[in-house]
């Protein structure tokens, strides 16, 4: 009711503009020196109210969260290395330990097709515990949009580590306002209009954390890397 | 016949700026349309992207102003040219006058259309903003506004005017050159996309520094400088240009 209200009167502006516009009397219209008033102080108007009436609206302002890592490649080389510690800890996007006493580990994907990349990191002892860390980024043109992507489940039963990752056609679409150029020039505020060019890129990690001596056998269509194959 | 009363230059450039506002009153009205003309393809988003993979299909689409501000450097382009035309130069013969007056005359009259122009422009996305909250499902904001964030809002304003301003005075020069000789009309725009096309081949850091130097200049005191430092030369060579110009026959 209240945006009715409010956007009544610029509705009937609106249609007035266009009403003059569209007339068949256009071609002599212009010609006339009143009508070009008219129509320049009626666009001023529309134009001055616009800016109040904006600030009336009811909205939450909620801004598409930017981008947590400029550069896809430095997080690849943390994670490769295992410098868990020097990656944004909201890349983390989930966390598992598991007490675990057996000899070997089979990881297997149950369900879905996981196509990130599955690191393992050995301990200096053998403390008997697994630490499965998630990290994930997916960044769409300088915003994160990692909450829109799969997540991850990660459990062992027997000697088993099964992941699975409920992967489905998604359609994701984003609308959002943004400033202009000339604004963003100033503020630092990445533009993703003019001179930038829009880009789409992820990267998915199963960071695990094993004991010392516990051997990892591998599924037939998943490949470990190891972080001391780099050292 | 000579004439008893003695005009100092400033009042003769007065007079002629008041004779260019209602001359090309015109130009406002086309103003408005390009800007309403730029609004009604804002409607629709004014750009976006997308990707699409086995498991997704990713689209963004954005709502601003940027196609208005496009419209509107180029009218300001087109409006310099306008006034450099042969009738509008000749116009200014009813006076008593130089052709400095003419030349300082016409330059107020650009500033006075780039502020209006520039203005007008960062307002029209507010319009389009309140046009799209009852027409399109925009789920995402930015957090900009007269209250929200005023030094942006006047931030921008100023910016965009000084871009306005920087089309005019290229447009102006462009004009007097033309009206010097109309082979420039052919020759201009052949040697400025050759020299990029060329350069972008042999040396694409120096087109790159060419583009940084306006349209990433982060510190607005630093662009502010360099606009009103290039737009002052253009006008300048504008003036020189048509000093050379033959008197009216």
């Amino acid at each position: 009711m209240m945006n009715l209200l409010i956007f009544g009167p610029l509705l009937v502006l609106i249609i007035l503009l266009v009403w003059f516009l569209i007339s068949s009397r256009l071609k002599y219209i212009f010609k006339h020196k009143q009508f070009v008033k008219i129509f320049l102080f009626t666009y001023a108007v529309l134009l001055v109210l616009s800016v109040f009436v904006y600030e009336m609206l009811p909205h939450e302002i909620e801004e598409l969260p930017m981008a947590k890592v400029a550069s896809l490649e430095t997080l690849d080389t943390a994670v490769f290395h295992g410098r868990i510690n020097e990656i944004d800890p909201s890349l983390i996007r989930e966390e598992w330990k598991f007490d675990y006493s057996g000899k070997e580990l089979q990881i297997r994907q149950v369900e879905g097709y996981f196509d990130g990349t599955i690191i393992v990191d050995r301990k200096p002892e053998n403390d008997g515990l697994i630490e499965v860390k998630y990290i994930a980024a997916s960044n769409l043109d300088g915003f994160d949009i990692t909450d829109e992507m799969t997540p991850l489940n990660a459990e062992i039963q027997n000697n088993n580590l099964n992941l699975s990752f409920k992967s489905r056609q998604r359609e994701i679409s984003f609308t959002t306002y943004k400033n202009e150029f000339v604004i963003n020039q100033f503020t630092g505020r990445k533009d993703q209009g003019i001179g930038s060019s829009g880009s789409f890129g992820e990267a998915r990690y199963v960071f695990l954390k094993i004991p010392k001596d516990l051997k990892i056998v591998e599924d037939e269509d998943i490949w470990v890397n190891y972080t001391d194959e780099l050292q | 016949m000579m004439s008893l009363i003695e005009l100092n230059q400033s009042d003769i450039v007065k007079k002629q700026y008041k004779f260019k506002l209602r001359a090309f009153f015109g130009s406002f009205s086309s103003l408005a349309f390009m800007q309403v003309l730029g609004l009604l393809f804002s409607l629709g988003g004014s750009g976006g992207m997308g990707f699409s993979s086995e498991h997704y299909s990713i689209h963004i689409s954005y709502y601003s102003a940027e196609t208005v501000l496009v419209f509107t450097f180029l009218w300001a382009f087109l409006t310099a040219i306008l006034i450099t035309a042969r009738a509008a130069r000749y116009d200014d013969f009813s006076f008593v006058s130089n052709r400095v007056s003419s030349n300082i005359a016409n330059a107020l009259f650009l500033i006075s259309t780039s502020v209006i122009g520039g203005t007008s422009a960062i307002l029209s996305g507010y319009l389009l903003r309140v046009i799209t909250y009852f027409t399109s499902d925009v789920q995402y904001g930015v957090n900009s506004g007269l209250l929200v964030a005023p030094k942006e809002f006047f931030l921008g304003i100023f910016a965009t005017i000084l871009y306005v301003l920087l089309f005019s005075s290229f447009g102006y020069i462009f004009g007097m050159l033309v009206q010097i000789n109309k082979i420039f009309i052919v020759l201009l725009p052949c040697i400025i996309i050759g020299a990029f096309i060329f350069l972008g081949i042999t040396n694409e850091g120096m087109v790159k520094v060419v583009f940084d130097f306006i349209f990433r200049e982060s510190v607005f005191s630093l662009f502010l400088i360099k606009v009103v430092g290039i737009s002052g030369l253009l006008f300048a060579g504008a003036t020189v240009l048509s000093n050379r110009m033959e008197v009216r026959k």
